[in-house]
């Protein structure tokens, strides 16, 4: 019970700061119009809702109803409320409505203050109309005339200097001089250091025909102006709002109408998303930036945050009005944007979005208010469906007018009405990218007519580019490509037209550098001399560095809480390297060394550069090479082992060239390039939940609720008589939150085939054309889920914990472990320091963790094939985590493995950071577990600290060793960071000296400065190992 | 400390102190190193103080003691009291029974020493038998010295020469030729020999024994041996670094017709390490090695092909 006063003291605190919302909207018509108005004519919209605000105990209790432009507040309960707020405590309910700094509500549901049930946009909406009353007005007036915030007050993100002013588009649109003179203020160290180490290099036994000296270290960045130049752009510009897509597909709807057309007739789900794409792409702005060479934007902004209300963007409602102020990832936002979102965008999909959709039409089911809850599982699909890889030789051999050729004449032979449609679709959706095209077309031809003959040899240079860009528009992607310029720049209009369709969110770009060497090849055997054929390679590295730099022109709007769970993360554009052929040769070609040189001088994030390797048939140069990259750019590429995936996708079903036709999507996970929809990163579940649900009888202590089923409660002596009877309870309670995870997803799924189809996406995938449907009802040759199970290392270092003492040793009863558990250890050091030294540890050579993690594993894997998804495919399951381990662990309690309250769980199935200086035995472990029970990949974190003393060669001998074994153990995947805590630290001390340090997180890239705070500790935490001892005697 | 004789070798298991995996400086590549307890020598700066006694002995870390008592409780004899500074073990006392060890919840108290049977050994070096082969690593015997035991080695290293092992040993020389020709050198791969002074009154002054046998062996063996054998000097400021010992040193070397020597300097970690073990310190330098020294160090081998440790 809390205390009378507290109680008293929310109840007065949120009437009155709710009585003084309600009086703004009476007195302030402008305010009003938040509520209700016809204010731009688009839209007519009023705003009703029911709100109840409550503590636990129910002792407070306000409600609120928004009716027809009113705001109407009252004591006790309301019936049948949209949306319900439960609050810890009254303290938690006063924070919320603190006049001077009220709660940001989402990031307060992450720290376990309040729980929601309901219309979580219309929280969102109910926090935005907070900020309107108190910050609506200055923050427009400030926008409208001072301009966006100068970056210096924008917390740490970019460096003095950069200050962005908006009037700098009166320059000419491209630079007269190549950059330069403008100092780099990026983290030179890293990017200074293109060791030349040619001795390295044996010719490498792969199939390299073209490249002399495949490193091609005689080439820095500084040989490439454009690069430069446009990655010095992106450094300058931490991304803004871009409007633009959600502005059209809105307007799309209110003139054609959503559920029903003008008629009354309800609309196909297929035609209806056909058309909303084609009207996006047919009426974007072609835009063509200074020193492009790819046409092409995803936004109309430099670096543009893409905007999905049909998804989650209406959670950036409360922060339209600060979210240029907040510290994290601060994008620039215009009036006229913060506007159209808040009339117009975010009010017509407060109910049309994929998660409140289904919130509606399935009654709010409990498996999405668990999933609400944050801290059990994430499930992924109310925000994207976008986890695989489109077939891009397809596209490039046969261009699209061919694939609406074959599209019409299926439509003409088609059965049934719903076939025809799709077919339909089909063409319309891939017509708006030719439409996209054209209009690009005429925006470079005339921005060539504007320079004439008289002008200076730049912009002569300038104009011969357009005219080249514009012969290029006119071939692709309509017709096959020929160069490898078309066929970049046919990938690059594909891959902005699905993100037009799709939500940038883990959308994979495959194996382009075998789907580009024929290309390469071509060129170069056109070439006449030696000289020419240097000149292709340059121009090679060039289109694919700017290919690089398109892909980081975009960024996902993460709200503030997207900060915290998945913190500095991009649009994870997995792209893969190497590897073997479908015939089962070395894939490795004279395109894979050029990817490499790219991402060792652009030491980008995004894309997500992965690399394969077979051990036995890629040459060991080849990963001496790649552990060069990884020396030299710090996080990049990971690393993943053909030997060891390529059987876990044939136990998948998949024919054994399609399985060796892999590639990572997002973060790590295998998809059969360009056939299959295995959305791969559908759920994150946090494993350390269930262990805490199985240690209290199904309640789970942080959350405060009886969350699983009753499986005993162990403080009660003789519950369980052995080990084995508390690892089933922990299995019951694991089990269940995966059931309910899946029955989301599947939910998810239903509500994804009616509100949003993908026809472009269908289209550039294998199946849906023989198959005649969508890929989200199953179009795709391969169908499958996959799920990241998050911090399974410290599950079985808590269960080996209480194995130990409580069963074996007897040392330790249930009723002190759970005290200690309670008491976060305080009072309880000698149990702790017990727990920390002498209990085996995940990562040891001891044997019986490593045989516990397996049975997990097994039982995790069985658990997860047992279910189908909404598209007949399987549910596959993989050990990885994002950057979740940091996210649960702050909601998480104390557990047996001695991991206190609060504190970051282990990423990915990385052993524990307290298992200590154990390398070898940490890969050996890992190694071990069987690749085939983890079709969905792991994430192996190994931070290794250079040392002064290390020489490059030396130390790109130790660490291939260390791979190579790690692989012929059988490891599926390793990714390093390369950098030592001093670095780290200092980087978080200055940031303004890291801007593009680099650092993997669990499957993703992130630059470090833009990480919260507990994430950069997390990766300072983690064991740091070092190739050389400082040591003198033996 | 009640130190047994050790001009003979022992006949009896070794101990052994640590078995050190990922060496990256013991020998080419990734390698194991089998550290075993019990020296000849008993140099005053000897950087493996736990590794001089052949006996067991515990080691006491004050940063991880959490004063809990539980170690007083077990202790027989009540040699161990935690007031004591800074070793709460009354040697004198003590029978070496080690019961204290145990219960100790964290790593405050550590049994230095134990024994492994050959088998045992076997199974934890041939763990890390790929990472040897990617690397062109092995395993490194050291200690304590390697050769006071031949009847162990003589039961070990055939089996790891048959897996394929590359094997190199850390030595200070002083053994017994006849057994370590027959039952060490055949299958030893690569020899770190240990030169410490040209003077047999400064040997027998700082590390106990003459220096006869050492450079008796050493001759012998760079004369018989067809591995390579790498002499390493320790240079221990004041005592190893005089210019007369250095260039003495160096003198032996060209008339044996050596000209690769490796140079390690001091790293004086070791001394806390002995106190912890309860040892009374004859010798204290808190200083590394600058690298002006090291410099000075090897100006007496401008001759010689110079590898730093």
């Amino acid at each position: 019970m809390y205390q009378a006063l507290d109680v008293l003291g929310a109840r007065l605190a949120g009437s009155a700061m709710l009585r003084l919302m309600s009086l703004s909207f009476r007195l302030d018509p402008a305010l009003r119009r938040n509520l209700v108005d016809g204010k731009k004519g688009l839209y007519d919209y009023v705003f009703n809702a029911r709100l109840l605000f409550r503590t636990r105990d129910d002792s407070v209790l306000i409600h609120v109803e928004f009716k027809e432009g009113k705001m109407q507040v009252g004591r006790g309960r309301i019936e049948r409320p949209d949306l319900t707020l439960t609050f810890k405590s009254p303290q938690t309910l006063r924070k919320l409505f603190s006049p001077f700094n009220p709660g940001d509500p989402l990031i307060m549901m992450l720290e376990n203050e309040l729980s929601a049930e309901g219309n979580m946009i219309f929280l969102a909406r109910f926090g935005h109309l907070g900020k309107e009353i108190s910050t609506g007005k200055k923050k427009r007036r400030r926008l409208a005339h001072a301009g966006p915030v100068p970056l210096s007050e924008v917390g740490t993100t970019p460096p003095s200097g950069a200050t962005y002013n908006p009037e700098s588009k009166a320059k000419p649109f491209w630079p007269m001089q190549p950059p330069g003179a403008a100092a780099p203020t990026s983290n030179s160290r890293l990017n200074e250091a293109p060791i030349r180490q040619a001795t390295l290099i044996s010719s490498p036994h792969d199939q390299v025909g073209v490249l002399s000296e495949p490193f091609l270290s005689r080439y820095t960045l500084e040989d490439f102006p454009r690069l430069k130049f446009i990655r010095q752009r992106l450094n300058d510009n931490p991304g803004e709002i871009c409007s633009e897509r959600p502005r059209l597909l809105t307007e799309y709807f209110l003139q054609a109408g959503f559920e029903r057309d003008a008629s009354g007739r309800e609309r196909d789900p297929e035609l209806r998303q056909a058309e909303a794409l084609n009207h996006i792409l047919t009426h974007r702005q072609a835009v063509i930036h200074d020193w492009d060479i790819l046409a092409g934007t995803s936004t109309t902004k430099e670096v543009g945050v893409l905007l999905y209300p049909e998804f989650g963007a209406g959670l950036l409602w409360p922060e339209l009005l600060t979210i240029d102020e907040r510290k994290l990832n601060p994008y620039r936002i215009t009036v006229e944007d913060i506007d159209i979102l808040n009339d117009l965008i975010f009010p017509f999909w407060s109910e049309r979005n994929v998660m409140e959709y289904t919130r509606a039409h399935y009654g709010n089911p409990s498996c999405q208010q668990l999933n609400d809850r944050w801290v059990l599982y994430f499930s992924w699909k109310p925000h994207a469906v976008s986890h695989t890889i489109p077939d891009f030789p397809t596209i490039l051999r046969r261009g699209l007018l061919d694939l609406m050729r074959e599209a019409q004449e299926m439509e003409a032979s088609a059965q049934t009405e719903k076939e025809r449609t799709f077919y339909l679709a089909l063409q319309i959706a891939q017509e708006g990218v030719l439409a996209y095209t054209a209009h690009l077309r005429e925006k470079v031809q005339e921005m060539a007519a504007q320079l004439t003959p008289r002008e200076s040899a730049p912009e002569q240079r300038r104009k011969q580019e357009l005219l080249d860009m514009a012969e290029v528009l006119a071939r692709v992607p309509a017709y096959p490509a020929r160069t490898l310029k078309e066929a970049v720049n046919a990938i690059w209009l594909c891959w902005v037209s699905l993100h037009m369709e799709n939500m940038n969110a883990g959308l994979s770009l495959g194996r382009l550098d075998q789907w580009l060497q024929p290309y390469f090849l071509q060129d170069i055997a056109r070439a006449q001399s030696e000289e020419e054929k240097e000149k292709i390679i340059y121009r090679s590295i060039e289109s694919v560095g700017a290919l690089f730099l398109k892909c980081a022109d975009h960024l996902p709007a993460s709200p503030d809480i997207g900060n915290r769970l998945f913190g500095g993360s991009s649009s994870d554009q997995a792209l893969t390297l190497g590897g073997v052929t479908p015939s089962g040769e070395s894939a490795v070609c004279d395109m894979t060394y050029i990817f490499l040189k790219v991402t060792e001088m652009l030491t980008l994030r995004d894309p997500n550069v992965n690399a394969r390797y077979y051990p036995g048939v890629n040459s060991p140069e080849y990963l001496k090479r790649l552990i060069e990259v990884n020396r030299i750019t710090a996080a990049t590429p990971s690393l993943h082992n053909d030997a060891a995936i390529i059987p876990a996708m044939l136990q998948q079903g998949f024919s054994l060239e399609d399985a060796r036709d892999w590639a990572a999507t997002g973060c790590v996970e295998p998809t059969s390039a360009g056939r299959h929809f295995g959305h791969t990163n559908s759920m994150l579940l946090n494993t350390v939940a269930p262990l805490e649900m199985a240690l209290h009888n199904g309640f789970h202590p942080l959350l405060g609720e009886q969350v699983g089923p009753e499986t005993g409660d162990p403080s009660l002596p003789g519950t369980f008589p052995t080990f084995a009877s508390f690892k089933e309870a922990y299995k019951l309670q694991l089990s269940f939150l995966i059931s309910q995870a899946i029955e989301y997803n599947n939910l998810l799924g239903k509500s994804h085939q009616y509100l949003h189809p993908t026809p472009l996406l269908s289209s550039f995938i294998q199946g849906p054309i023989e198959k005649g449907k969508d890929v989200i009802e199953g179009g795709a040759r391969y169908n499958s889920s996959g799920a990241a199970l998050v911090s399974i290392t410290d599950v079985v270092d808590s269960l080996m914990v209480i194995r130990n003492l409580i069963y074996e040793a007897e040392t330790v009863s249930w009723t002190i472990l759970l005290a200690a558990l309670a008491a976060d250890f305080k009072g309880y050091e000698t149990l702790h320091a017990l727990i920390l030294s002498k209990i085996p540890k995940f990562g040891t050579e001891a044997e019986q963790p490593r045989q516990l993690a397996q049975e997990l594993i097994d039982f995790i894997y069985a658990e997860y094939q047992s279910h189908e998804n909404y598209r007949g495919g399987k549910y596959t399951s993989g050990f990885w985590s994002m950057s979740n381990h940091v996210a649960f662990g702050t909601l998480s309690g104390a557990i047996p493995s001695g991991r206190r309250k609060g504190q970051p769980f282990t990423p990915g199935i990385t052993p524990s950071p307290g298992v200590g200086d154990q390398l070898l035995d940490n890969m050996q472990t890992v190694a071990s577990l069987k690749a085939e029970m983890m079709p969905n990949n792991i994430a192996f974190n190994v931070k290794i600290a250079p040392g002064p003393q290390d020489t490059h060669a030396l130390f790109v001998e130790r660490v291939a060793a260390y791979t190579q074994t790690y692989f012929e153990l059988g490891g599926m995947q390793l990714q390093f960071n390369i950098v030592t805590t001093e670095t780290l630290k200092d980087a978080m001390a200055h940031p303004e000296n890291y801007r593009w340090l680099l650092v993997r997180i669990s499957g993703y890239n992130a630059y470090f400065i833009e990480l919260n705070e507990d994430m950069q500790q997390e990766i300072i935490r983690r064991t740091e190992f070092h190739l050389e001892e400082k040591r003198g005697l033996v | 400390m009640n130190k047994p004789s050790l001009s003979k070798t022992l006949i009896r298991e070794p101990l052994i102190i640590e078995i050190k995996r990922n060496a990256l400086d013991d020998g080419p590549g990734i390698r194991t190193v089998v550290f075993f307890k019990g020296c000849p020598l008993s140099c005053v700066w000897c950087q493996n103080p736990e590794a001089i006694n052949p006996e067991v002995e515990v080691m006491f870390s004050p940063g991880d003691c959490l004063h809990c008592d539980i170690c007083q409780q077990a202790c027989p004899t009540g040699a161990l009291d935690l007031q004591r500074q800074p070793y709460p073990i009354d040697l004198a006392n003590c029978q070496h029974c080690t019961v204290c060890v145990d219960p100790c919840p964290s790593q405050g108290l550590r049994r230095m020493g134990r024994v492994y049977t050959v088998e045992e050994l076997i199974e934890e070096v041939l763990r890390d038998s790929a990472f040897y082969r990617n690397s062109g690593g092995g395993v490194t015997l050291s200690g304590g010295e390697a050769t006071l035991y031949p009847d162990f080695q003589m039961r070990l290293l055939p089996i790891l020469k048959q897996q394929g092992i590359h094997i190199t040993l850390e030595t200070c020389g002083y053994y017994q030729r006849p057994q370590f020709e027959r039952h060490i050198l055949p299958y030893l791969d690569l020899i770190f020999f240990d030169l410490k002074f040209a003077d047999a009154g400064q040997h027998q002054r700082y590390t106990g024994k003459r220096n006869d046998l050492i450079l008796a062996n050493f001759r012998q063996l760079v004369k018989l041996s067809r591995i390579p054998v790498l002499p390493r000097i320790p240079l221990i400021p004041g005592i190893t670094t005089t210019p007369e010992n250095l260039q003495g040193i160096a003198d032996f070397l060209r008339s044996e017709n050596i000209h690769e020597v490796a140079l390690l300097p001091y790293n004086p970690l070791w001394s806390e390490k002995a106190e912890h073990l309860g040892r009374v310190l004859t010798y204290q330098h808190s200083q590394w090695l600058s690298a002006e020294e090291l410099s000075a160090c090897s100006h007496y081998f401008t001759d010689f092909k110079i590898i730093y440790f």
